[in-house]
């Protein structure tokens, strides 16, 4: 097996996660599940965000949240951070791929934009 | 967790023109806000997403300088407030300076700590400050050319704090630095840790208009000047209490400690500066009073062999400029002075004894060579060991030692002489009770003094002399030790000088076989046999240094005569077209005395043999006066005098001299002496061999030399020519100085006397045209 299906495993099967993000704005909400040690070695702004004195790391899990992206766009961007590939399948239109560039900018995931 | 809060619960107004502004005023609010909690120390409490995303908003929304310029005022407010309530009530009482009332300096420490206390609060607030504006560093400070916001804080910090405008925080600061420092180098205890901390942060602050950080735009000058200042007036105050040796180690201590300092909290770059400062004023500035320090000096430390303080000074010494070339000459003026003792002792014992030297007294003169040598190999050795175990072997120091053993031994005329006359001295009895080992090292050193010898050509001819004496006589202890010695000249000199010496060995076999073939002749022969035992060593005339032109007259017995016929028959028969020339002065014969006691052997030289056998035909108790003897003899007058000094006031008086005296002079009477009695059934009467010469044979030495300069200068001037056809005047005379200056140092008038005599003889001739370029003439 190699590395990218590993990893996207991990993605697809996040059972010992230890950070919960709440995505979106009532009532498009969803919960994603992640690894903090994945996102913090994959984004500037997840790294800062998981520094000690930011987040209280007795808390499990730690809690994030993320009002202004919207769902579908954070799930394209949660996989890409897991395995470097942005899939631009069915869901993924020439309107919210414009919305992805803008939400990794904010997230600081350089390779995107 | 309460950090964890829902957006807040604030009624927005609706979107109305001047909404863009409202968001912004409700996104700068929450991070001025945060802002300030971060300063108290209350981050806990904050959402860094959110605020992110406030500062993204804004940032978004172009409001970026807006963001930034409002960043820097609540940090610059809180830094105000920082100085006032933190720092200014932290100054030390009474100015950093009188530490009478402060001895200990502890509000000045007290205050370094306090300053690394909001040092290290702004540095870990400024990177929580980062983090949140991390979308504002990236996107706005780039566009708008602006510090990124930690460098920013940094900025601040320096402004407000390190050189505030309102606070003379930066006086204190630097004044307490400076005081820990002197503290420490008056060996107070101090904290490290804080002065550390504050070097530090002067080291990661920058200068707006240098680039260079503050430590050294505000702080390494004044340190650098201070430092100066302290080892002056600690220079002054050393030199006056302390000896060479206690003074070279505070040195060393202080160099030492202020390296151990800038390890320990200053900046690398200031290593060379601080240590050039402590050269300068405690090594530059008093090298020659410490080199000339009386009874502790460099002199008393080479004089009592202080290896380890030499070594000190090589080492210290050597960081500064001048510091090895003032040891050098220091060093070099002793050996010369050292030297010219050694010398000066030399020629007062000839003088006192001169008179003896020119009338026969050998041994004295030996003695003193002998002595000169040893006295300058001693010399040698010491310096030797100095280099070694105290200054690392070092060549510069190895040649102006050098230089000053060539300049005392060259200011005695006679050190060729002498130094042929230690290794005679080694090669006859010295021999005895040394291995070869020992010989073969005293033989290295006496090369090493050989080769300071500026006239190498006067040593050949002595050691010539000396050589040719010892093989004659037979007085030469080992063969080995004498072609050891060749050998090494060899290796100094070149084959030139040494095939003549390696001749005078053949000759020695050869002459050894003769003897062989010449007994056989007689035995087989029907001619009267010699009534005594011959033997002759044959020598070829251009190996040996004997003139044979004025060849000595002696009128020898008859029986010799004979016997000498004899042997010229036996060998011109062999060889003809040969010629042989009798040196009477060089040879030895063995004969018997009867003495009223009992009969002695005595071995004698030819002369001595001629004046003794004159008084077998005489009466008990006549006498021959001194004119008699010269007359019947005709033995060369000085020959006469050391013959008969040897025979009549020497160790074994086997004549009586009338009146008695050391001297021998005209008018003497001499007796055979019938009551003469020695232990020893055999006697030696020590002929004349290795001595000093007198100054009358010295002259003729030396013209001799001086001869054979002529002769060489002469060859080198043809040898050049040949080869460059024509040459300009002083590059032939430097060329010739090249080629001889191995052998003797040639006067520039000399070459050019012996040019002339070339042109004279038509070997060169002066280019028309141009008088100072000479042609050579095929």
């Amino acid at each position: 097996s190699d590395l990218l299906e590993d990893f996207l495993n991990l993605f697809e099967n996040s059972e010992d996660y230890n950070v919960k993000i709440e995505v979106g704005r009532t009532p498009n909400v969803r919960e994603f599940e992640a690894h903090s040690i994945i996102l913090s070695a994959r984004s500037n702004y997840f790294q800062k965000a998981f520094l000690n004195y930011w987040a209280n790391s007795e808390e499990k899990p730690i809690i994030f949240k993320q009002p202004n992206i919207s769902p579908s766009i954070f799930e394209i961007l949660l996989k890409y951070i897991y395995t470097g590939l942005i899939s631009f399948d069915n869901k993924v239109n020439k309107l919210n791929l414009v919305d992805v560039i803008i939400a990794a900018d904010e997230l600081e995931l350089r390779d995107i934009v | 967790m309460s950090s964890r809060k829902q957006p807040k619960g604030k009624i927005r107004p609706p979107k109305k023109p001047n909404s863009a502004d409202a968001q912004f005023n409700d996104n700068w609010d929450r991070l001025a806000q945060a802002i300030r909690e971060i300063h108290k120390k209350n981050a806990s409490i904050l959402s860094f997403e959110e605020l992110y995303r406030n500062a993204y908003n804004m940032v978004l929304h172009k409001n970026g300088d807006k963001l930034y310029n409002g960043v820097r005022e609540v940090i610059t407010q809180h830094l105000e407030e920082v100085a006032v309530s933190q720092v200014v009530p932290a100054f030390p009482l009474s100015g950093a300076s009188s530490s009478q009332t402060n001895p200990n300096g502890a509000g000045g420490a007290n205050f370094l700590k306090v300053l690394k206390t909001v040092w290290e609060d702004h540095t870990t607030c400024m990177l929580m400050i980062r983090d949140i504006l991390m979308y504002m560093d990236r996107v706005y400070a780039k566009t708008a050319n602006v510090p990124l916001v930690y460098d920013l804080g940094l900025d601040l910090f320096r402004d407000t704090i390190v050189r505030s405008q309102n606070y003379p925080i930066q006086n204190h600061l630097l004044e307490v630095l400076l005081q820990q420092i002197k503290l420490e180098r008056e060996n107070e205890i101090i904290d490290r840790t804080n002065v550390k901390a504050s070097i530090d942060m002067l080291l990661e602050l920058t200068d707006a208009s240098t680039k260079d950080t503050v430590y050294a735009t505000d702080f390494e000058n004044k340190f650098l000047e201070t430092s100066s200042e302290y080892y002056r007036v600690e220079g002054q105050m050393l030199v006056g209490e302390y000896d060479a040796p206690e003074y070279m180690k505070k040195v060393d201590k202080r160099l030492n400690e202020e390296e151990q300092r800038v390890r320990h909290y200053l900046s690398q770059t200031t290593e060379p500066k601080i240590r050039n400062i402590v050269e300068e004023e405690l090594i530059s500035k008093h090298l020659k009073t410490v080199i000339e320090m009386e009874n502790s000096g460099l002199i008393p430390m080479l004089r009592n062999e202080k290896m380890d303080d030499l070594g000190r000074m090589y080492k210290l010494f050597g960081r500064v400029v001048k510091g090895h070339d003032e040891m050098k000459s220091a060093i070099s003026d002793y050996i010369r002075e050292l030297g010219k003792a050694i010398n000066e002792t030399v020629t007062s014992n000839t003088t006192a004894e001169g008179g003896n030297a020119a009338s026969g007294d050998k041994q004295t003169g030996a003695t003193v060579a002998v002595r000169w040598v040893q006295e300058v190999l001693d010399l040698k050795d010491k310096f030797d060991k100095v280099q070694n175990l105290a200054l690392s072997n070092d060549k510069a120091f190895q040649t102006s030692f050098n230089e000053a053993f060539e300049y005392f031994i060259n200011k005695n005329s006679k050190s060729p002489e002498f130094i042929s006359l230690f290794i005679d001295d080694n090669l006859k009895k010295g021999l005895k009770g040394k291995t070869e080992e020992e010989v073969d090292s005293v033989l290295d050193k006496t090369i090493t003094l050989f080769r300071f010898i500026g006239e190498k050509d006067v040593f050949e001819r002595y050691y010539k002399q000396h050589l040719a004496k010892r093989l004659l006589l037979g007085r030469s202890v080992s063969d080995d030790a004498e072609r050891g010695m060749i050998g090494k000249l060899k290796v100094e000199c070149g084959y030139q000088f040494t095939t003549k010496l390696e001749g005078m060995f053949n000759d020695m076999r050869i002459s050894s076989d003769t003897m062989t073939d010449f007994k056989e002749y007689l035995d087989k022969s029907v001619l009267e046999k010699p009534k005594l035992d011959l033997s002759v060593t044959v020598l070829t005339s251009t190996f040996w240094p004997m003139n044979l032109s004025a060849s000595p007259r002696c009128n020898l017995p008859p029986e010799l005569t004979k016997a000498c016929g004899t042997f010229q028959n036996f060998y011109l028969g062999r060889h003809s077209g040969r010629r042989l020339t009798w040196q009477s002065n060089m040879g030895t014969a063995d004969i018997r005395g009867s003495f009223k006691a009992r009969k002695h052997e005595l071995n004698v030289s030819t002369y001595q043999m001629v004046i003794l056998l004159m008084f077998n035909d005489k009466q008990d108790g006549e006498s021959l006066s001194y004119e008699q003897i010269k007359g019947e003899s005709d033995i060369p007058e000085a020959d006469l005098k050391r013959n008969l000094q040897s025979l009549a006031c020497a160790k074994y008086k086997i004549l009586v001299k009338e009146p008695k005296g050391k001297e021998i002079n005209p008018g003497d009477q001499f007796n055979f002496n019938n009551d003469f009695t020695a232990p020893l059934q055999r006697i030696k009467i020590q002929t004349v061999a290795s001595k000093v010469e007198s100054e009358g044979e010295r002259k003729e030495t030396r013209e001799k030399v001086e001869e054979a300069r002529k002769h060489q200068t002469e060859a080198a001037i043809v040898r050049i020519m040949k080869d460059r056809k024509t040459m300009e005047h002083n590059l032939l005379i430097a060329e010739v100085v090249k080629q001889l200056q191995s052998r003797f140092m040639p006067n520039p008038a000399l070459i050019k006397k012996r040019i002339e005599a070339l042109i004279e003889r038509e070997y060169l001739e002066r280019a028309t045209g141009d008088r100072r370029v000479y042609n050579y003439l095929a």
